[in-house]
């Protein structure tokens, strides 16, 4: 039955029946000491675990840039590790090695010009590459790049100055932004970024034969660390490339989708030392031209980190027995971590010699590594979602218990972009944008 | 409790000012000790990130602010467990008993499903019995914005009941 306790009538607010009593009611409730002093300690261990929670750097709401499509910055950044890949090559496959590689650098160093050819390609194309659209890139030095699109949309970048221009030839447009790899000022930089990577692939770098490539004679060479495969085909008179092929079905390490792992990058079509037209490197916006001003905004940045935590959540899901993690708390994390590293440890037991234990152990800093750093990308993103203030939707929600890939199944869902529209994600990692009324409820 | 810009400030006795309010009002909101714990956990780790990536100012305002908006989130995300059918019929006859428990997860839910700033000015006031200075520094409004945005509150609630009672 219905009960008042008039101790509790302090309502600021005389309400009418029924609200009147459901008001003192619920005013009248209280907890427990004991739960309060669970809070207390659980809240204080933060200052001791503050060292491992994400310290990234404020996202303003209200920043403006100006910028390039977030496309258009990938391409940037994928032309940047495709040359990461080419220069960087000849660490490895040089039979000279620490001669070839100095020779090389400097060869790199002196070089003016170069012209080359990319194709994205499905492994099944591979024999008919002439038939696929290329995209071309060009290199004048000391640090300006040209990379024309598929589109026909033109990017060039000066790397030294960090300037970068997006031209769209058809509707006149041109847009503008900083470019953030200012570090990358001439091809042979690319091989220093590199060459780490190569020096610790010295052993699985197999010899792939010889072969003729455009009239040439071409010594071929194959990389495979990660997944991540590449096949170089080099004039062994220059020390340059002549051709590569790259399979990268996976980012990280981590396997990203099945139309990535068929997927085969190669460049080729190299030149050396052309003659290029400086006016085709000019950064500045060109005469016809308008400039369109894009936001490339926290939404933007949040939306890719909103990626890398659905990454985070399936790698979580596989190192987990296919069960998504019971919550996102940092301790729950990192016991996947944990756990991660100690089937690790057991595989390396398990080795017969010491060569073989010194591999495990040197992949298991590797795995464990980008593990590691996934789930701080991931709690990165947990911890950038903006201050709410009164009058906020719920603009993220996580719905523990799920099996990766169960049908149907949210996982959970973001809006990036002030609630216009809703990104969420299924078990199955399929990623949906809806809008507000369109939000799957808690399972 | 001050901070600075540089360092964390005394996290600990952040935690003990504010621990009992923050649960309290996640309580109230959620009636369950168990969800007001974990809710209370949420927002004192939001808070100690935010404040890794920016100055707080008000350590009350946000902790105050961050417990009844993530509160009412996820008592939104609850089916409701006391329908309005199940209030009228007390409501038309008073011979009817209804139970305490039954009465309060009904105007949690009316509560949770007003709009989001109406939600927390009626929580703050009626559930928390704060006063209307202290809940517009709180929430970051004016005292007549919280007055009238209670107004607006008391008419939407007392409207869910009275266009039923006339549907019916």
């Amino acid at each position: 039955m219905m009960k008042t306790n008039e101790s509790t009538h302090r309502l600021n607010e005389d309400w009418e029946p029924p609200f009147d009593l459901a008001f003192r009611l619920v005013a009248a409730e209280s907890f427990s000491n004991e739960a309060l002093e669970r809070v207390k300690n659980r809240a204080k261990t933060l200052i001791d675990a503050k060292e491992n929670l994400p310290t990234a750097d404020p996202v303003s709401e209200t920043k403006e840039v100006l910028g390039y499509r977030a496309s258009q910055r990938m391409t940037v950044l994928s032309v940047a590790a495709l040359l990461f890949l080419v220069f960087g090559s000849f660490l490895a496959y040089s039979p000279m090695q620490n001669q070839a590689y100095a020779q090389m650098v400097a060869r790199m160093s002196k070089l003016k010009s170069f012209v080359c050819q990319i194709r994205q390609v499905d492994e099944s194309k591979l024999g008919e590459l002439e038939s696929v659209p290329k995209q071309e890139l060009s290199y004048k030095a000391p640090s300006f790049y040209r990379f024309t699109q598929i589109s026909g949309e033109t990017q060039i970048l000066d790397l030294a100055t960090s300037q970068s221009v997006v031209l769209d030839s058809s509707r006149k447009e041109a847009m503008r932004s900083k470019t953030s790899l200012q570090d990358l000022e001439s091809p042979a930089s690319f091989v220093e970024k590199l060459r780490s990577r190569f020096q610790t692939d010295r052993k699985s770098v197999e010899e792939l034969g010889t072969r003729t490539i455009e009239g040439k004679h071409a010594v071929g060479f194959r990389s495979d660390m990660n997944g991540d495969v590449v096949e170089a085909w080099l004039d062994p008179q220059s020390n340059l490339p002549l051709e590569i092929r790259m399979h990268s079905p996976a980012v990280d390490g981590i396997p990203v989708n099945e139309k990535a792992a068929t997927k085969w990058t190669i460049v080729s079509g190299f030149e050396y030392d052309v003659p290029v037209d400086d006016a085709l490197f000019d950064v500045a916006i060109p005469s016809g031209y308008s400039e369109v001003r894009l936001l490339t905004s926290a939404k933007q940045e949040l939306r890719n980190r909103f990626d890398r935590f659905t990454m985070m959540l399936r790698e979580c899901a596989l190192r987990s027995d296919s069960v998504f993690p019971i919550s996102l708390e940092r301790t729950e994390l990192f016991k996947i971590v944990s756990k991660y590293s100690l089937e690790w440890s057991e595989k390396r037991d398990g080795a017969t010699n010491f060569e073989e234990q010194k591999k495990v152990s040197l992949d298991q800093v590797d795995a464990v590594t980008k593990f590691a750093n996934l789930i701080s990308d991931g709690m990165d993103f947990l911890a950038l979602r903006r201050e709410p203030k009164v009058g906020d939707a719920l603009d993220f929600q996580y719905f523990p218990g799920a099996r990766l890939n169960d049908a149907d199944r949210p996982v959970a869902w973001f809006s990036p972009d002030g609630h216009q529209t809703y990104r969420v994600l299924y078990a199955d990692m399929s990623i949906r944008d809806v809008k507000r009324e369109s939000l799957p409820s808690r399972p | 409790v001050p901070s600075t810009d540089e360092e964390i400030p005394d996290w600990n006795r952040i935690v003990d000012s504010h621990a009992r309010r923050v649960v309290q009002i996640g309580f109230k909101i959620l009636g369950s000790e168990h969800d007001a714990e974990e809710v209370a956990q949420d927002v004192f780790k939001e808070a100690f990130l935010l404040h890794r990536r920016k100055f707080i100012r008000d350590w009350t305002g946000l902790l105050v602010r961050l417990a009844t908006l993530r509160s009412l989130d996820r008592r939104r995300a609850r089916k409701e467990l006391v329908s309005l059918e199940r209030m009228h019929e007390v409501l038309c006859n008073p011979s009817n008993s209804i139970d305490e428990d039954e009465m309060k997860e009904w105007l949690r839910a009316q509560v949770a499903q007003l709009p989001e700033r109406q939600g927390a000015v009626v929580t703050l006031i009626c559930f928390q019995q704060m006063s209307r200075d202290e809940v517009a520094k709180a929430l970051e409004m004016s005292v007549e914005n919280v007055s009238a945005t209670l107004y607006q509150a008391r008419c939407r609630l007392k409207e869910s009941i009275s266009s039923f009672v006339r549907g019916s």
